[in-house]
């Protein structure tokens, strides 16, 4: 009798000590990275398209700039799980018609907010910042807004693959009393679609 | 840090203004700048009615494209100005070239981005170079306005910035039917002498700004072509005017003329007029040369080329020891300019024969 009871005992016990660690293994695939304090790593690479300089009158007129390329890294830190808040810098060069390359370094403060469904994330958001531009012996070092729409697939809780699409809104205002007329006054716009990884940890 | 700084800053960024290094947007630069096509050598049927050299470049124009190339090089690029492939004349002093395309005044550093610095309210319509009687350009150019086709308001173009000084020569007397347009003006000291074909003008320098002009008196009674001033003893000033006629007035001065006829057969042949007005002194042979007319004909693509005046003697056949100007198409070409670089290059503009320059060490005449 003790031995079947030993041997029962000795069923259940090697039963459940299989069990626990499967319940664990479950939890662990439910978690999710995506809590406060949490960080992303975006990680862009794509096109970008001049669409227009504006003068403060209103007037649009073309860039006379070729299409580009543009790179840039961002990291956020989650506030909550749908909410981040972080900073981006980008790089991008674009040519002139006597092909002299427009250059551009924009750091961004940036807010984003990550709806989610499925296993599908769809990060909208808003940068603002400055950009230095560099074109030939000129410098500038011009305000920036960058909204930014992107829709990702979560491959993994530390990977998500996708793209994003960001327009790049670049003030060039000059005042009276200084060297550049204020005719010269512009608003650049700039829009890029880029390849997206995020590594989250 | 804090994360909650975050927006704060971001709002902060905004109310900083642009920090450019230069004299221009970057933007603006770029939205003005034009394409700049290489030729290698400009069309042998190039019509060439304007010319100017600025930062190591010369500039040509007759009325379509913008042609430009090194003072040292051989090859010519081809470029709009403003965006206009219309190109009317070139004209420079210092850094800057100047262009009128487009009914507009555009000024240029380098030749691919202009600024529109037409005055307000006024079309352009043509460049006049300033000479002076050492025979170069002065930096100092002459814009004539055209309004509802009258051309009676001449702007003073003394830097890259919207002309504010001019002159209306309507205020002075009643015009008779010749056209009011300012062809050719020379520069005697302090004073500018302004040719149009019904009158010959007196500026001085106190003139410009304050819309005095006064008619010179006493001189022939035709229609006038182009002035020159050549220092000597004396300074001379001359004048061509359309029926083929020279004169001279030495040691001009004042609104008096004084001119005295020197030459009634500028004509080669009949039909072809000096109504072509560029003069020019040419150093190596201390002669005026001449540009002569184009025929009247249905292309007006025809001419004689230009003459050469040598103090003493007219010749039609140009002096040069070893030349090859009578084998070459100058003789029978319309010259819409004559044009001296500043290292004693000189150039004969034509219409519809291409760009020709001529080598002062051997003194032949080639094709660009």
């Amino acid at each position: 009798m003790s031995e079947r009871l030993l041997r029962s005992l000795l069923f259940v016990a090697l039963a459940l000590g299989g069990v626990f660690p499967l319940a664990a293994q479950a939890t662990e695939l439910k978690y999710d990275h995506r809590v406060a304090g949490d960080r992303a790593l975006t990680i862009h690479l794509g096109p970008i398209f001049p669409s227009a300089f504006q003068k403060f009158d209103g007037s649009l007129s073309s860039t006379n700039l070729s299409v580009g390329g543009t790179l840039g890294i961002d990291l956020d830190f989650y506030l909550n799980d749908q909410f981040r808040l972080g900073g981006g810098l980008r790089g991008k060069a674009t040519a002139s018609p006597n092909s002299s390359t427009l250059f551009m370094v924009p750091i961004t403060f940036r807010a984003v907010w990550e709806p989610k469904i499925d296993h599908f994330s769809f990060p909208m958001g808003l940068g603002a910042g400055f950009s230095f531009t560099n074109f030939r012996t000129a410098t500038s070092f011009d305000p920036i807004l960058m909204p930014t729409v992107g829709a990702y697939w979560n491959m993994t809780s530390s990977w998500s693959f996708g793209i994003d699409a960001s327009e790049w809104i670049v003030f060039q205002p000059y005042y009276s009393g200084g060297t550049i007329p204020t005719s010269d006054s512009r608003v650049a716009y700039f829009a890029d679609l880029t390849l997206g990884a995020i590594y989250h940890f | 840090m804090n994360l909650r700084i975050l927006p704060f800053l971001a709002a902060l960024s905004l109310l900083s203004a642009s920090c450019t290094s230069g004299t221009e947007g970057i933007f603006a630069s770029i939205e003005r700048e034009q394409k700049i096509v290489s030729l290698g050598g400009l069309s042998k049927t190039a019509t060439i009615t304007s010319m100017a050299e600025s930062g190591g470049k010369y500039y040509a124009t007759g009325g379509k494209a913008l042609f430009s190339r090194s003072t040292t090089g051989t090859s010519w690029d081809k470029s709009t100005v403003g965006g206009s492939s219309e190109v009317v004349s070139v004209g420079a002093f210092g850094s800057n070239v100047f262009a009128v395309a487009g009914g507009k005044l555009w000024t240029s550093a380098d030749g691919a981005t202009w600024s529109d610095i037409t005055p307000s309210g006024l079309t352009a319509y043509s460049l006049v170079p300033i000479i002076d009687d050492d025979g170069f350009s002065i930096p100092e150019l002459a814009l004539v306005t055209d309004a509802s086709g009258d051309k009676k308001t001449v702007y003073h173009v003394t830097a890259n910035t919207v002309p504010s000084e001019a002159i209306n020569l309507a205020t002075s007397v009643a015009m008779p039917s010749l056209s009011a347009e300012v062809t050719s003006i020379a520069k005697v000291g302090t004073v500018y002498y302004l040719a149009s074909a019904s009158f010959l003008w007196h500026v001085s320098a106190a003139d410009w700004g304050s819309a005095t002009t006064t008619k010179v008196s006493a001189a022939p009674n035709k229609e006038y072509a182009g002035l020159l001033a050549v220092t000597g003893t004396p300074t001379r000033l001359f004048l061509t005017t359309r029926d083929g006629s020279l004169y001279a007035w030495d040691t001009p001065s004042g609104t008096a003329a004084s001119f005295t006829a020197l030459r009634s057969d500028l004509e080669v042949d009949s039909g072809h007029k000096t109504w072509l007005h560029t003069m020019l002194y040419n150093a190596p042979n201390d002669s005026v040369w001449i540009a002569t007319g184009a025929a009247e004909s249905s292309t007006g693509k025809e001419g004689n080329g230009y003459v050469e005046w040598n103090g003493s003697s007219l010749l039609t056949t140009p002096n040069t020891t070893a030349n090859n100007y009578t084998s070459s198409v100058l003789p029978t070409s319309a010259l819409g300019t004559l044009f001296r670089g500043s290292s004693l290059e000189y150039f004969a503009g034509t219409v519809a024969h291409g760009l020709w320059k001529w080598n002062s060490t051997d003194k032949t005449w080639s094709q660009q």
